[in-house]
């Protein structure tokens, strides 16, 4: 037996508590085939430079050949949605066949870092309207990794959230109004741009919970 | 069903949808074609792009290559796509008897040739909003444009080749686009000018620069000898040193060609043009050329007007703003003018049109002498009190009518005077001169 | 005991489906599935692991319906299947990626450890245990497949192609394998090698476009041609049912 896991049962121990115990620790297995590490990473990453770029903005030009100012928060989440991309496209087919219900504990990590995601930006922003913008975008952009997963595929996954961001930049913007559907650009205060990140995130939540890992291999 | 057994049933034209079919389903860049195409359509017909370039073949070059932000990112993501459909299949660790480059080049064929259509569909779309009578494309700009695309296709490839197609495919979409649209928006003007992307020019007075045609070229070139180096090495290692070294040298090249140059990357346009007249001789540019008759008249009728009050006529009067010898009669105009505009800005292009390059770096007071110069000018040739007042400010009008009641002599010393205060930065006093 | 009820399955609902109307109970013991390529084979396994959701129809094991929300966890510990294509996590180790699967079948850490060492042991792939699974070869790989389908109590084990790759001692071991887990596991192995057939089944399903062609006990299918041993007699046997398909 390994010493780590002697270790753990001594610290698990048996009845009901220690089975708790041992049972966070097996997602471990989940953990590292999902390299949620690099998640986590990412998560900081973005995170990091939205706080860093603050309102730096980067001029997008526009289809009517303006240049638009868009903030850096915007893309940073990006980051975060390539490595969730990144991470299910490590999903095995044969988790398909699976007792636990794998596609739940993928799609509770998702939405935890989407949580999160929105909590930090709007305390760590020290700009709330960037940490707004920030969060809301991160959700979104979750939100579309996973419906890219479905209708793309494991490896195009992440092609559907920076397509819509860029799209959203260079299309949304029109004679000083914001279209309703690039809520990625849309002001910290819209409200239905708000409702429609998180719709996105939570039908993309939906997508996932009912997606076959075998099928989005097929790309 | 078999393709021979398709061509043995099917009619031609079935027989092509079957070709299209095929190359769409096989083609990332096939899929992403209507995308590019629309995108390209709504960029090309928008208000900024269709706006007049005044016949100058180079902003209409420009304004076709500006839509580069639109097809690049795009032709990177579809080259990473397919370089990483290859890597998938273990293409690059058979014993193949075409070698990885072949093999790559001819997958990534159909991306460039979408990528080189995008360009066309810009300028067939541009070409003749913008165009007034004959305009020659300027081939330095669209082979400059080429390159950049050619440079973004292969940075597709290395990402492709070295990362899988999940983080590949959207990493070369945000980074080429992110290189085509921010360094254009920094003030670190080398930077800018690496890109090969710029929507503002060119003024026809300005043509661009050596540098700046070639310095994208040498990036896009370096970018391309390191997908060459990362597809031919087998050293991994190796293979990344070297292109590491390669670009590394190119980027040091395209910066010192580029580091010179101010914001824009122009310098003053030079090239044939179309004169006429003696006294002064009067030359435009060629795509002005129908206009020379007119200008050559208003230029001969402000000189008769120069040498009745003793004033020096300039030899030539000229739209190029190339240093020249001598006093400089510069003007500018534009197709779209009107024939009291073309006066007007023949007639004031015997004063400056600005301050001396010295007023950069010291105190200059003579902007009112400069102003009231244009439209004693304006006044002198005939045109209207109107005219003159929309030129210049109140003050400076003030000075004019104080100059127009003195005698003749008077006024030619002051022009004079002022014409010298115009030109220098040292401090003056006198009339009508602060 | 595993049945296919009425089955109709395809890939895409626009064309004609794979599997129409299929119905067969397996027998005890162990069945080798045989058929051209493209028969269906593989979707009659992916079908029977609840990999893949019929039409209409339905897949059961004794009564559990794979396509029953509250039967599927039940219906999924008590079924094993090693498909034909093995994926893996590349940075896991051999044991690791075993035990990976029993977690996914419902064991705790420890125990899916432990039961990953046991059917590595099987599987003569011990010593294997802490290299890096992306390194394995084509046949060490399968025979991580199957000790994935070992490593849970499963009362029936679905095989598709399991022999792939691996050399005769290899396969020789494997037949050796699955007779030991054919007494308590109802197997059914989808195979091209009639050798195996002839070493090891107990029942024979022969199936064609999605349908049966032939079912019954080895001795009746071995019984239908002649030969100089059982290997040749089944080949010959599914020549004749099927014929060369050249």
């Amino acid at each position: 037996m390994r010493r780590t896991q002697r270790t753990w049962l001594a610290v698990s121990g048996p009845g009901k508590a220690g089975r708790w115990i041992e049972e966070a620790a097996a997602i471990s297995y989940w953990w590292r085939s999902r390299c949620a590490g690099r998640d986590l990473a990412a998560f900081a990453a973005a995170q990091t430079s939205i706080v860093l770029a603050g309102t730096v903005a980067i001029p997008i030009p526009t289809l009517t050949g303006a240049t638009t100012p868009t903030p850096v928060a915007v893309f940073a989440p990006l980051l975060l949605a390539i490595s969730v991309a990144t991470g299910l496209s490590r999903r095995l087919g044969m988790e398909d066949v699976a007792v636990r219900r794998i596609r739940l504990i993928d799609s509770t990590w998702i939405l935890a870092l989407a949580v999160a995601g929105l909590a930090v930006a709007l305390v760590a922003s020290g700009r709330q309207h960037i940490g707004i913008i920030a969060g809301r975008d991160m959700a979104g952009y979750l939100g579309l990794t996973m419906i890219g997963c479905r209708m793309l595929g494991n490896q195009a996954s992440a092609v559907l959230p920076v397509g819509y961001a860029i799209v959203s930049a260079m299309l949304g913007y029109n004679s000083g109004t914001i279209a309703w559907w690039a809520w990625p650009v849309a002001a910290p205060g819209d409200s239905a741009a708000l409702a429609l990140a998180l719709g996105t995130c939570l039908a993309g939540l939906v997508t996932l919970a009912r997606s076959s890992a075998a099928r989005a291999m097929r790309t | 069903m078999s393709v021979a057994l398709a061509r043995r049933w099917l009619h031609a034209p079935a027989r092509a949808l079957l070709v299209v079919r095929s190359a769409f389903r096989r083609d990332a860049a096939m899929k992403a074609a209507p995308v590019i195409g629309m995108l390209v359509y709504a960029w090309a017909t928008s208000a900024f792009v269709a706006s007049s370039v005044d016949g100058y073949g180079l902003t209409a070059s420009m304004r076709v290559i500006s839509a580069l932000p639109f097809v690049a990112p795009i032709c990177a993501a579809c080259s990473a796509w397919e370089v990483g459909r290859l890597r998938r299949g273990g293409i690059y660790d058979t014993t193949s008897c075409r070698s990885g480059l072949t093999v790559t080049a001819r997958q990534i064929a159909p991306t460039l040739a979408i990528g080189v259509a995008a360009l066309v569909e810009s300028a067939v779309i541009v070409w003749p909003e913008v165009a007034t009578g004959w305009m020659s494309p300027e081939p330095a700009a669209l082979a400059m444009g080429l390159a950049v695309l050619v440079g973004h296709v292969a940075f597709g490839v290395v990402w492709g080749r070295v990362l899988p197609a999940v983080v590949a495919v959207p990493g070369s979409l945000v980074v080429s686009y992110a290189w085509l649209v921010y360094p254009p928006a920094l003030n670190i003007p080398w930077i800018r000018h690496l890109t090969g992307f710029n929507d503002s020019c060119c003024l026809n007075i300005y043509k661009l620069a050596p540098g700046a045609v070639l310095a994208p070229i040498v990036l896009a070139v370096s970018v391309t000898a390191a997908a060459f180096l990362v597809l031919s090495v087998r050293s991994r290692v190796l293979a990344f040193g070297a292109a590491l070294a390669v670009f590394a040298s190119c980027l040091a090249l395209a910066v010192s060609l580029v580091s010179g140059l101010g914001f824009d990357p122009v310098q003053p346009r030079t090239g044939a043009m179309a004169c006429a007249g003696s006294f002064p001789r009067v030359c435009v540019w060629p795509e002005h050329a129908r206009m020379l008759p007119e200008i050559a008249a208003d230029a001969g009728q402000i000189a008769a007007v120069l040498s009745h009050y003793g004033l020096t006529v300039p030899q030539q009067a000229t739209e190029s703003i190339a240093p020249r010898p001598g006093p400089a009669w510069v003007f500018g105009i534009g197709l779209q003018d009107s024939p009291a505009q073309v006066r007007a800005q023949v007639a004031a292009g015997v004063a400056p049109s600005g301050p001396p390059p010295c007023a950069q770096h010291a105190s200059w007071s003579a902007a009112n002498s400069l102003m009231a110069l244009q439209a004693w000018l304006l006044l002198r040739d005939g045109l209207s009190e109107a005219t003159a007042n929309n030129w210049v400010i109140p003050d400076a009008m003030a000075i004019v009518h104080r100059e127009l009641a003195k005698p003749a002599a008077s006024q030619a010393a002051w022009f004079r005077q002022a014409m010298h205060a115009a030109t220098t930065c040292a401090a003056h006093s006198g009339p009508g001169l602060p | 005991m595993l049945k296919w009820d009425n089955v109709v399955f395809g890939y895409k609902k626009r064309y004609k489906p794979i599997i129409e109307n299929f119905t067969y109970e397996m027998r005890a013991g162990v069945t080798v599935l045989l058929g051209p390529n493209g028969a269906g084979k593989s979707t009659l396994l992916g079908l029977a692991s609840s990999a893949l959701s019929p039409w209409s129809g339905r897949v059961l094991a004794g009564e559990r319906d794979a396509s029953q929300r509250g039967d599927r966890r039940a219906y999924r510990a008590a079924v094993g299947w090693v498909p034909q294509q093995v994926q893996v996590i590349p940075a896991f180790s051999v044991r690791e990626q075993v035990a990976y699967f029993g977690w996914l079948k419902g064991y705790g850490r420890h125990e899916a450890w432990d039961r990953a060492g046991t059917a590595l042991e099987k599987l003569r792939l011990a010593d294997a245990a802490s290299a890096r699974v992306g390194r394995l070869s084509g046949g060490q790989l399968r025979r991580v497949g199957v000790a994935q389908a070992l490593v849970h109590d499963a009362s029936v084990i679905l095989m598709d192609e399991p022999t792939a790759g691996l050399d005769p001692a290899q396969r020789a071991g494997f037949r050796d394998l699955v007779r030991e887990v054919g007494e308590f596991a109802d197997v059914m192995i989808s195979t091209h090698q009639t050798e195996d057939l002839a070493e090891i089944a107990q029942s024979v399903l022969l199936i064609g476009d999605g349908s049966i062609r032939w079912d019954g006990s080895l001795p009746d299918f071995l019984g239908l041609a002649d030969g100089a041993s059982a290997s040749q007699q089944a080949e010959a046997a599914y020549v004749r049912l099927l014929g060369s398909g050249l």
